[in-house]
């Protein structure tokens, strides 16, 4: 009935057709085109990078100075709440938000979390704005919390368990430790994964902006764990596939200042401001404002910061969930200027603390013998322009005070000016013999003009002015004068020191030549404990100062501090010097239209020196009215004879930041 | 001429089962080869529908459970039942002599297009298409059922005009008749596939029955390009088209389901990524239990699970062919050619479909997919064909 041919006919095509089906199928399943495999790949799955627990730093006692925690977190959406009440206008919307503020903030109080309706509407008007991700409204929730809002089902409100930075000792140390801020853009992100390879950041994640927190970045950071997941079309994760990379926790850093002490010598900068500031000034005088100001305290056998303050100070905790930005607004433009480490970037003229660096010049280069007396007539015309008789030619001393006869030696204690005048002038008018720049080339031995070398952020190198950088920075025309060189001599003019760099000048005269990098950071540890960098003594420059120049200097310190006519006698009154002998210098910096500057830079034991101390004052009268007081009570705690309390631990625990009150008071002008 | 072919074949066929036979002469009582057909039909029709409840089990779980929120065994719950009801259409079809069909093919035809023009007014619609019909509690697509009319009506006007195949308007303007009718109501559902299965099958029955071939070709070339026209009128159709062509044109939008059934596809190798671990059906290939099973059977178990289906279907066809050739009765031939012609055609476009060389046309693979009709239709079709086997010379 069926042709054989046709039979014959159908089943070739039909052979050939499916054949064809198994070549395709060989082809697509077993010659497996790579492209294939990258779509699975690239559908499938998706890469999820978790942040690994940031170290911690701790002081040189151990005591956790920034901490993580895992914490249960309520977090408030803008993106999703901006789509409540959509349809309605400005108005419904706000009712609208209104209501879901309601119930949240009824949830959270129900918790035990002070929030009023009114707090998380201000806080999503700045979320809103910041468009940052979900922001904290609430840490360290409660679980029965969680459940409440996961079932409520409120929009924009989630609860989810973040890694949180805790700064227990709040502003103290603050400038030192730094604090952690949001990577803000995934551009931020990128550039910021670029330079760290294998510490993958996104948006969101914390990362150190200031302090320790920013210099050693990529040592607290740790490893972000990568887990790629396997999603289904929905997006939705179906299961893990892989650890791609394994979480490793930040390591820690261990500091070289002990909190105690730390919290002490804050203590001493703020008392003494405010000392200052209610000293009454001259009639005439600028009002000492005695807001601002720096302590350092460096350890001349290592070069390790045993303090470091800084006036005002902020509290890093505020930026753990982003700061508020009317918080922020008030920190930035305060004329105060909070977040400015003042140990490290504050500049200041030294001053009369920097007499030492022109003695020894003078002493070096045999321009004048250590026991030359000079006659401080308490003013000093420039011998070059001594005809003309004009204001440029005289310069004179504090109050004009005529001191009479001093050698090197009183006329460190005593502080004449006009020895060190005229000092400036010989140099440059037979700068044929001495060389043009012998003050400044003399001040870069004792470390100025470089950044110190502490691991933090924004180290300046303050300013040693030349003839070169006076007309890099004025001009062509401009020339170095006379005038100039008698300015810089006592440490005036356009000479900016940092207060670091003035300490580590007077550990390098204490130490007899051997100047350190200081160092804030002791060591690096694992999680475990295992110590992966030290911080052993860095030394930046070895060379012996010569004794006949540093015997009248160090007497001159002492004398200073010890004899009646001395500038700080008064200041150290009653001081065991005895026991532990002070050799220091007073500065009163004068600038422009503001009160003077209160400098003072010493160092203890004078003769088995230990400590190197400089402390500035802003705007709070003379060196030894002011900064000397100050310097005196920090050795009393170097030397024991009084006991830092323990530093106390921040009151407030968290909660909302918008309700935080702001820490610092008005800036009255 | 054409008596000489058959006797020769049947003769090697009969030495070489004679060998076979006595071989076994001791264990075995010598079988017909008929009956041997219809065994080894049973058998690749039961393996292949129990295979294929466990990919619809495989398939199926996740989106039942994600999609529909049901319970993850609802789609295979029921296909289990429409196996049970296949496996009694195929007792039923397998014991009775076909031709006490011939008699319901006018009236089951008639039932079968009231039945679908019902579907255009009150049918279930799913996915754009209106080709269910609600009957108590299962849903049933005349669709599905007319394959088998049409096939058993063609069978027996071919078996009644058999004096007067070489009048080539005397069967095949009938067949083209009815075809153009079923087909039309077929294109309103919309379901081209069925239209372009129903096609090849008539040609193919009328080609086995000796129709002219001049004749025969005109009519194809015809259908073909009138099929193309009307595809191209209809926007649905076209699209489906143009993303055959070049299915990465709109890759998220009518390309998606050929690049997930080819990446799906591809991800098995050669022996797959095991029972049940499809990451296609987690919603990434839809239709995955249905149209595209063959997708996930590929990806499960790889290249030789799915080569082992394309040989199976290889293998029901030749025997179903066999079948045709060694029929004592014209309307037998046409019945067992007919009903092989529909799985051939329909696995091969469902593969070709899955494999990116031919339109999405919804097509199911034969006793694989789920589909409780389709299912029915294709084991009461095998019943046939094991009828018609048992039935044959030898």
């Amino acid at each position: 009935m069926i042709s054989g041919a046709r039979f014959a006919a159908l089943a070739f095509v039909a052979v050939v057709a499916f054949a064809g089906l198994g070549a395709r199928l060989w082809f697509l399943q077993v010659m497996s085109p790579v492209d294939f495999v990258e779509v699975v790949e690239q559908q499938r799955t998706r890469s999820i990078v978790t942040e690994a627990p940031r170290g911690r730093i701790l002081d040189v006692n151990g005591t956790v100075l920034a901490d993580t925690r895992e914490s249960l977190v309520v977090t408030l959406d803008a993106v999703q709440l901006r789509e409540v009440g959509q349809g309605l206008d400005s108005e419904g919307r706000a009712a609208a938000r209104a209501e879901v503020f309601g119930e949240a903030a009824a949830i959270l109080v129900a918790e035990g979390v002070k929030t009023k309706v009114d707090d998380l509407e201000r806080t999503y008007q700045r979320a809103a704005v910041q468009s940052l991700k979900p922001v904290v409204v609430a840490e360290d929730v409660a679980i029965d919390t969680w459940i409440e809002i996961e079932e409520r089902g409120l929009p924009g409100f989630d609860v989810e368990r973040r890694w949180v930075r805790d700064y227990p000792y709040g502003e103290i140390a603050a400038h030192i430790i730094g604090h952690v801020g949001e990577v803000r853009s995934s551009a931020e992100a990128e550039a910021l994964t670029a330079r760290a390879p294998g510490r993958q950041y996104q948006a969101g994640d914390a990362v150190g902006v200031r302090g320790v927190e920013a210099t050693f970045e990529s040592r607290l950071r740790g490893q972000p764990e990568i887990r790629v997941v396997e999603l289904d079309a929905f997006a939705q994760v179906v299961g893990t596939r892989e650890i791609a990379q394994p979480a490793v926790p930040g390591e820690d850093v261990i500091l070289t200042i002990d909190i105690d002490l730390q919290n002490a010598v804050e203590q001493v900068l703020a008392e003494e401001l405010e000392a200052a500031r209610l000293r009454p000034a001259c009639l005439t005088c600028e009002p000492h404002r005695g807001r601002n100001g720096s302590i350092v305290v460096l350890d001349v056998r290592t070069g390790e910061v045993v303090a470091m303050a800084s006036a005002p100070s902020y509290d890093p905790n505020e930026w753990v969930f982003g700061i508020p930005a009317d918080q922020l607004d008030y920190l930035r433009t305060n004329l105060d200027s909070p977040f400015l480490n003042r140990a490290v970037s504050g500049l200041y003229p030294a001053g009369s603390t920097f007499k030492p660096v022109t003695a020894y010049a003078s002493v070096t280069s045999g321009a004048r013998a250590p026991t030359t007396i000079w006659e401080d007539e308490g003013v000093y015309q420039l011998e070059s322009c001594r005809e003309e008789g004009g204001p440029g030619c005289r310069f004179q001393n504090a109050g004009a005070a005529a001191l009479g006869p001093v050698d090197l030696v009183s006329s460190l204690s005593r502080s004449s000016d006009t020895y060190y005048y005229s000092l400036g002038e010989t140099f440059w008018v037979e700068r044929d013999t001495y060389g043009e720049t012998i003050i400044q080339d003399t001040a870069e031995l004792f470390g100025f003009g470089a950044p110190s070398g502490v691991q933090l952020p924004a180290d300046s190198a303050g300013r040693l002015p030349d003839l070169e950088w006076l007309q890099a920075t004025y001009g062509d025309d401009q020339g170095w004068f006379t005038g100039d060189n008698v300015n810089l001599s006592i440490g005036q003019g356009e000479l900016l020191v940092t207060p670091i760099q003035l300490a580590n000048a007077y550990s390098t005269l204490a130490s007899g030549g051997r100047r350190y990098e200081p160092s804030v950071v002791a060591e690096v540890r694992t999680a475990d404990g295992e110590v992966v960098q030290a911080f052993t003594p860095r030394i930046a420059a070895d060379e012996r100062l010569q004794p006949d120049a540093l015997g009248p200097i160090r007497q001159g310190l002492i004398d200073a501090v010890q004899t009646e006519a001395g500038t700080a006698w008064k200041a150290f009154a009653e001081f065991p010097w005895n026991n532990y002998p002070i050799a220091g210098k007073t500065g009163t910096a004068q600038v422009t239209r503001r009160a003077d500057f209160s400098l003072f830079a010493a160092y203890g034991p004078a003769l088995v020196p230990e400590y190197a101390v400089a402390a500035v004052l802003e705007e709070s009268g003379f060196g030894g009215e002011a900064a000397a007081p100050a310097v005196r009570r920090v050795f009393e705690y170097l030397a024991g004879l009084n006991e830092p309390a323990p530093a106390p631990l921040r009151t407030d625990t968290g909660g909302a930041p918008a309700s935080t009150e702001l820490e610092f008071g008005v800036f009255e002008p | 001429m054409t008596a000489s072919v058959q006797l020769g074949r049947l003769s090697r066929r009969r030495t070489r089962s004679a060998r076979r036979a006595a071989g076994r002469a001791q264990r075995v009582a010598v079988v017909n080869a008929g009956e041997r057909r219809a065994a080894i039909l049973t058998l690749l029709a039961l393996v292949l529908s129990l295979f294929g409840l466990v990919m619809v089990l495989s398939a199926s779980s996740v989106s039942d459970f994600h999609q529909l929120d049901a319970s993850p065994f609802a789609t295979f719950g029921k296909q289990v039942t429409f196996f049970v009801l296949g496996v009694a259409g195929f007792v039923v079809t397998s014991r009775l002599d076909p031709t006490v069909f011939r008699r319901l093919v006018l009236p089951g035809l008639g039932v079968v297009i009231v039945s679908m023009i019902a579907v255009l007014i009150v049918g279930v619609e799913v996915n754009g298409s209106q080709r269910w019909l609600r009957l108590g509690p299962i849903n049933v697509q005349p669709g599905e059922f007319a394959k088998l009319a049409f096939v058993l009506f063609v069978a027996d006007l071919l078996a009644r005009r058999r004096h007067l195949i070489h009048r080539a308007t005397a069967v095949v303007n009938p067949v083209m008749g009815v075809l153009a009718a079923l087909g039309l109501l077929l294109l309103l559902q919309p379901k081209m596939g069925t239209v372009i299965l129903l096609t090849a099958t008539a040609l193919t029955m009328l080609f086995l029955a000796g129709v002219r071939l001049l004749p025969l070709l005109g009519w194809t070339v015809a259908l073909a390009s009138g099929g193309l026209a009307m595809a191209w009128a209809s926007t649905y159709q076209r699209q489906r088209l143009l993303s055959f062509l070049s299915n990465e044109a709109d890759p998220t939008g009518a390309g998606w389901q050929t690049i997930q059934s080819k990446v799906g596809i591809a991800s098995g190798g050669l022996t797959g990524v095991g029972l049940g671990a499809s990451r296609a059906k987690w919603g990434f290939l839809p239709f995955a239990h249905t149209d595209f099973i063959f997708a996930v059977i590929a990806e499960e178990v790889g290249f030789l699970g799915a080569l082992g289906v394309v040989l199976a279907f290889v293998m029901f066809c030749y025997l179903g062919m066999v079948t045709a050739m060694r029929a004592v009765d014209p309307f037998h031939a046409s019945v067992a050619a007919g009903v092989t012609a529909l799985v051939m055609f329909q696995s091969f476009l469902n593969i070709a479909m899955t494999l990116g060389r031919a339109p999405v046309t919804g097509e199911a693979l034969p006793f694989v997919s789920a589909g409780g009709s389709s299912l029915i239709v294709m084991l009461a079709g095998t019943g046939l064909l094991v009828s018609i086997a048992r039935r044959s010379a030898n």
